[in-house]
């Protein structure tokens, strides 16, 4: 397990892990907006009192609430209803992943293409299978490899030899962060969505999307993030750090029940989903 | 030069052969900018596919339109080794059907 390789890394290593452990942390506000998210009697007018304070934050929450793939089409100018139409898991999602990352910011497009193409995969696979809500599926898988964002900030010469060992050996990105780190960016993730209090629909996709027949609490989540994975990748759409499509979990393919029937209608969907989200990124 | 879907087109991308409308009057010239008010005339005039400046270092992968014979060797690479009639093998199967259905659409246009 990780915690054993953990042990066996040297000093150096240890204490840069040890470092990812504690960051970073919550800004107030978002801790604020989380907070009123997470009220049992959610006042979305005040969340959205909250919101507004931020300019950036405003302008990602209206931007996606007006984007194509949700559909309000340059309608909605406020704050309050663009939350009501993307609900409380994507709302949450953005929020507590704007003060992280911003994967076009880093310039790691073929990254950010990947994650962008498993939320799409993941919402494709929760419309035909009916299972999870589509909305927190592709929140999920937008985030899935949230891990590797953080790795890529906090030890950016790392990430860079892990991508660079992956592509030359011919080895799984995870494969190598682990042989090189003694962890893997699921487990880092993981450290960060318990810090964040992440809800089990979000945080359990993210830490099993490469085992999801360990998840408890979400398990049709991270079986569907893990075939989005798979999917996307066997697509050849975007950059998860290699260039292998891993082994479907036979646990999650059987949970799924998917027919060839409903895999030609999961990549209709993906395919107009994702023209739609790219249009929206170009055209916006 | 590549050809690339106009869903894929980019503010980055500049045109490498003009477009031109039924009477050949030019529509964007070579060189022209995709800007998203160009991107918005093409997609007006129903054109699905343009051709861009630049190679395979400019373009990813995923965005060149190839035949369907290019496109299924690609995917045979990617996938490896697969056992009949498992999880892997249906996943293949059905994203060779969605490459048929993708080549129908586009109309194979790889001749530039």
């Amino acid at each position: 397990m990780a915690s054993q390789a953990l042990a066996q890394v040297t000093p150096d290593i240890r204490r840069r892990i040890e470092r990812l452990r504690t960051i970073p942390t919550m800004p107030r506000l978002i801790e604020r907006v989380v907070a009123a998210l997470d009220d049992a009697e959610i006042d979305l007018g005040r969340v959205g009192e909250l919101i507004e304070v931020d300019q950036a934050l405003t302008a990602q929450i209206l931007r996606l609430a007006n984007s194509a793939f949700y559909g309000a089409q340059g309608r909605t100018t406020h704050v309050a209803p663009a939350l009501v139409l993307l609900g409380t898991t994507v709302t949450r999602s953005l929020v507590l992943t704007s003060s992280v990352f911003d994967l076009q910011k880093v310039g790691l497009r073929g990254f950010w293409e990947h994650s962008i193409g498993c939320a799409v995969a993941a919402g494709a696979l929760a419309k035909v299978t009916q299972r999870v809500p589509p909305e927190e599926a592709s929140a999920a898988g937008l985030l899935h490899d949230l891990g590797k964002v953080i790795i890529y900030r906090e030890l950016p010469e790392d990430f860079a030899t892990i991508v660079e060992r992956a592509h030359t050996e011919g080895r799984s990105f995870r494969a190598v962060e682990q042989e090189l780190l003694g962890v893997d960016h699921a487990e880092v993730a993981t450290w960060l969505t318990a810090r964040w209090h992440f809800p089990p629909q979000l945080a359990e996709p993210i830490a099993f999307h490469h085992h999801p027949g360990r998840a408890w609490r979400a398990a049709d989540h991270a079986a569907i993030v893990h075939l989005a994975d798979i999917l996307v990748r066997a697509v050849g759409f975007g950059n998860g750090g290699d260039a292998l499509v891993p082994e479907v979990d036979p646990a999650a393919w059987a949970r799924l029940e998917l027919t060839a029937d409903m895999l030609d209608r999961v990549l209709d969907q993906f395919d107009f989903d994702l023209d739609q989200a790219l249009n929206h990124a170009v055209l916006d | 030069m590549v050809r690339v879907p106009l869903e894929f087109a980019k503010p980055t991308m500049r045109l490498a052969k003009p477009i031109c409308d039924a009477k050949g009057r030019v529509l964007a010239g070579s060189g022209s900018v995709l800007t998203p008010s160009v991107v918005r005339l093409l997609r007006r005039l129903a054109i699905q596919t343009v051709v861009v400046a630049g190679g395979d270092d400019d373009i990813a992968g995923w965005e060149a339109v190839r035949s369907l014979a290019d496109e299924r060797r690609l995917l045979e690479t990617r996938m490896g080794e697969v056992v009949p009639r498992s999880a892997r093998a249906m996943l293949q199967e059905a994203l060779d059907r969605r490459l048929a259905r993708r080549d129908r659409r586009l109309g194979s246009e790889t001749d530039g």
